[in-house]
């Protein structure tokens, strides 16, 4: 034991005593707290799935704490034993600030510092995938125009096929589409119609009987044989059975945060997730809230509630903008409807009138 | 004045207890250690512990004898393994409750001081409920971790929820499973997937010898849900926030020997099976063109050159509470197995400088002491 410790014993003991000595006085004995004991002696959900017992092939004797180790570790939490470092390193640090920004908001909320993190823009956003061929001389580069569509939609795909130095070139592809099975549905053949060397084909998706409305990843596979390169490309088709009815009204709750209403219409039981990011009206992203829940087949407003400090840290007065919006069924895969950006501003608010104080303090 | 006395004796009794007890309840680091793909890690029997293994053994001969819990383990420190089925025969993708449920089920009898069920070759070395808790995540394990922590909080889509092979939703822990973990740490994490995995589901896997190393032949749905497109990640099966904090480590260097050439396969620098944008929860697709900078620059000819267009900075992540660790010249092989003790390095923005010239358990060490 370091000899900073050895000046706690003799503290500790006389404090102790103290503690010991009033806990012991008559007065001072109560009953136990029943609420208390109960949850310390009820187990969690846990399934012992090993049965082994530990052998100790090698003894080792652990030492004592180091001086720079965090100590006394039943009344503090993990966190706060950390905090007590006095000589943290980069690690210990970043766990410390991190935790504090963290914990300033509730877990459904996130800041958004930038447009590009705003979590649903990332979603949605449509991969552009590079491949080369193994002599990395020549690549393919292949999207689709969105990454979920309804039973109605209309899928493009795109392709081209570059050099090295990631110029277009004329290219021939060929593609399947695969079901969720990743069993051959069709052919596909890609076209460059308008000569830009980006060729490309659509699936109008009620057109293919094999889908029939079949909710699912689907992927396509696009090959350029001349240069042995063959990449694929994935979407969703969705039947997410919940969508917006374009009815909402917010206001400030009475501990000071935002909350938005927004009324959904379900057509069939499940549990639905919703996500909304809320901006400036000089679009500047703030934060991201969600929802998720069970809904009966109706209406319903869904609660978005966005902590009145995540507004206040962003230093934007209001009125707000319900920016972007995404509904889902929770299934697997998850079925999202299409990106909705349903333009709704709220009342303006001032930022004196949103609270100020931390999710825990 | 008898009572007193008692009273008196039995204080300093109390007081001499507390003291010591409280010596002896200092908190130990606990490491959670979740392996990746291809272990048949629901097996626990006296001479044949897979999960454990899994963290010794090397499919290069170079790293025969290496143990990633040398180099990760201080003499006060304790892990815990945890074992759950990756294998390709069973073929459970990440979300289903013989993966994500298990272990997070594990999880928690480990943080409530269980012990793991593990033979431990240090002794002194199961994990008490008052630890300081981390979590060691290796390709696969990345992955799990993105899925289960982002589904520990109530507003999440899939809240502490699991799939059985019905489909149906099952519950499973995440949330205990994260309460007060400190930090999850990724290996050569697959968080956007492996263009691995894509290759065996296209067809166009060319390297048998490594695919058979590290994934399997045919396209089973654990590796189905393993590629690189979006429709498959964790991060689009996520709430919006992560319940720890997640600080990943990339390697990029290649296979030794013949097993070198999947490099070659791979967009952007890589450790052999997984893309460095992947390892590194970088926004958008794995198949970024990613150096070991961890930035993406326009290229002439193979050659990068100007400034970067995109960075993988912490700004510059798929997943929210996602930090850049280290990255790392160590093969996905070496990354789980401490193959390689002194890895050579490159310092990338937002980097932690805590571990600098160790391996990826050596940087743990250093960092969470």
């Amino acid at each position: 034991m370091s000899s900073k410790y050895w000046l706690l014993v003799p503290t500790g003991l006389v404090l102790g005593l103290v503690l010991a000595y009033a806990s012991n006085t008559p007065t001072l004995v109560s009953s136990s707290d029943g609420i208390n004991e109960q949850a310390v002696t009820t187990p969690l959900m846990v399934s012992q799935q090993h049965s082994v017992k530990t052998e100790v092939k090698a003894t080792k004797v652990k030492p004592a704490p180091q001086a720079n180790s965090p100590l006394l570790t039943s009344p503090l939490s993990p966190i706060e034993r950390i905090r007590q470092i006095s000589d943290k390193n980069g690690l210990q640090q970043a766990l410390v600030n991190e935790h504090d920004k963290f914990k300033r908001y509730p877990p459904q909320n996130h800041p958004i510092e930038e447009a590009k993190q705003d979590p649903i823009s990332q979603r949605y956003a449509v991969d552009e995938r590079s491949t080369q061929n193994e002599d990395k001389t020549f690549g393919i580069t292949i999207w689709s125009d969105e990454k979920f569509y309804l039973a109605n939609g209309t899928v493009t795909v795109f392709a081209f096929l570059q050099d090295a130095n990631g110029q277009k070139m004329d290219g021939a592809f060929s593609a399947q589409l695969l079901n969720t099975q990743h069993q051959k549905i069709m052919d596909l053949n890609l076209k460059d119609e308008d000569n830009d060397q980006v060729y490309q084909a659509s699936i109008e998706l009620t057109s293919v009987k094999e889908i029939n409305g079949q909710a699912g990843i689907y992927k396509i596979l696009v090959e350029n044989s001349q240069h042995q390169i063959k990449d694929a490309l994935t979407f969703t088709l969705s039947k997410p059975d919940i969508s917006l009815t374009g009815n909402y009204h917010d206001n400030i709750t009475g501990d000071g945060n935002l909350l938005i209403e927004a009324e959904v219409e379900v057509t069939s039981q499940n549990r639905f997730y919703v996500q909304a990011s809320l901006y400036s009206v000089t679009n500047v992203p703030i934060g991201i809230t969600e929802f998720a829940g069970n809904l009966a087949p109706g209406k319903h407003w869904v609660p978005l509630t966005y902590a009145g400090l995540m507004i206040q840290d962003a230093q934007e007065t209001g009125p707000y903008v319900l920016e972007q919006v995404s509904v889902a069924k929770v299934t697997m895969p998850m079925q999202r409807a299409p990106l909705l950006k349903p333009d709704y501003q709220t009342e303006s608010y001032g930022l004196d009138e949103f609270s100020n104080s931390p999710y825990e303090p | 004045m008898t009572l007193k006395f008692r009273t008196f004796l039995s204080s300093i009794t109390m007081a001499a207890s507390m003291i010591f007890a409280g010596a002896t309840q200092a908190a130990d680091n606990c490491y959670i250690m979740v392996h990746g793909h291809g272990v048949q890690g629901n097996v626990v029997e006296s001479n044949n512990q897979p999960a454990l293994e899994s963290w010794r053994d090397s499919y290069f001969s170079n790293y025969e004898g290496s143990d990633f819990l040398t180099y990760l383990l201080s003499p006060s420190d304790n892990y815990a393994v945890i074992g759950y089925d990756s294998t390709d025969e069973s073929g459970y993708p990440y979300w289903r409750n013989e993966t994500a449920g298990e272990i997070a089920r594990q999880m928690v009898a480990v943080k409530q001081g269980n012990g793991d069920g593990y033979t431990h070759d240090q002794a002194n070395t199961q994990c008490a409920s008052n630890d300081n808790f981390y979590v060691v995540s290796h390709s696969q394990g990345a992955q799990q971790m993105v899925f289960m922590a982002g589904n520990a909080s109530a507003g999440s889509p899939y809240y502490n929820t699991a799939f059985n092979a019905a489909g149906g939703a099952v519950s499973a822990p995440y949330t205990d499973a994260f309460n007060n973990v400190l930090a999850i740490f990724t290996l050569g994490g697959a968080m956007s997937g492996t263009e691995g995995s894509d290759r065996v589901c296209n067809g166009t896997w060319l390297d048998s010898l490594i695919n058979a190393a590290f994934l399997g032949k045919s396209c089973n749905p654990s590796v189905q849900w393993l590629q690189t497109n979006d429709s498959y990640l964790a991060r689009n099966l996520i709430g919006s926030t992560l319940a720890a904090p997640l600080y990943a480590m990339g390697g990029y260097k290649s296979f030794p020997g013949i097993q070198g050439a999947s490099a070659g396969f791979l967009t952007g620098e890589d450790d052999g099976y997984i893309n460095l944008a992947s390892q590194m929860g970088c926004a958008g697709t794995a198949k970024r063109n990613l150096y070991d900078d961890l930035n993406e620059y326009k290229t002439f000819w193979g050659i990068a050159y100007g400034s970067p267009i995109f960075r993988c900075n912490n700004s510059g992540k798929g997943t929210p509470r996602t930090y850049t660790m280290a990255s790392v010249y160590t093969d996905h092989d070496a990354e789980r197995n401490g193959g390689i003790a002194a890895p050579s390095f490159v310092s990338v923005e937002n980097g932690l400088s805590c571990g600098d010239g160790k391996n990826m358990a050596g940087r743990i060490n250093s960092c969470t002491h």
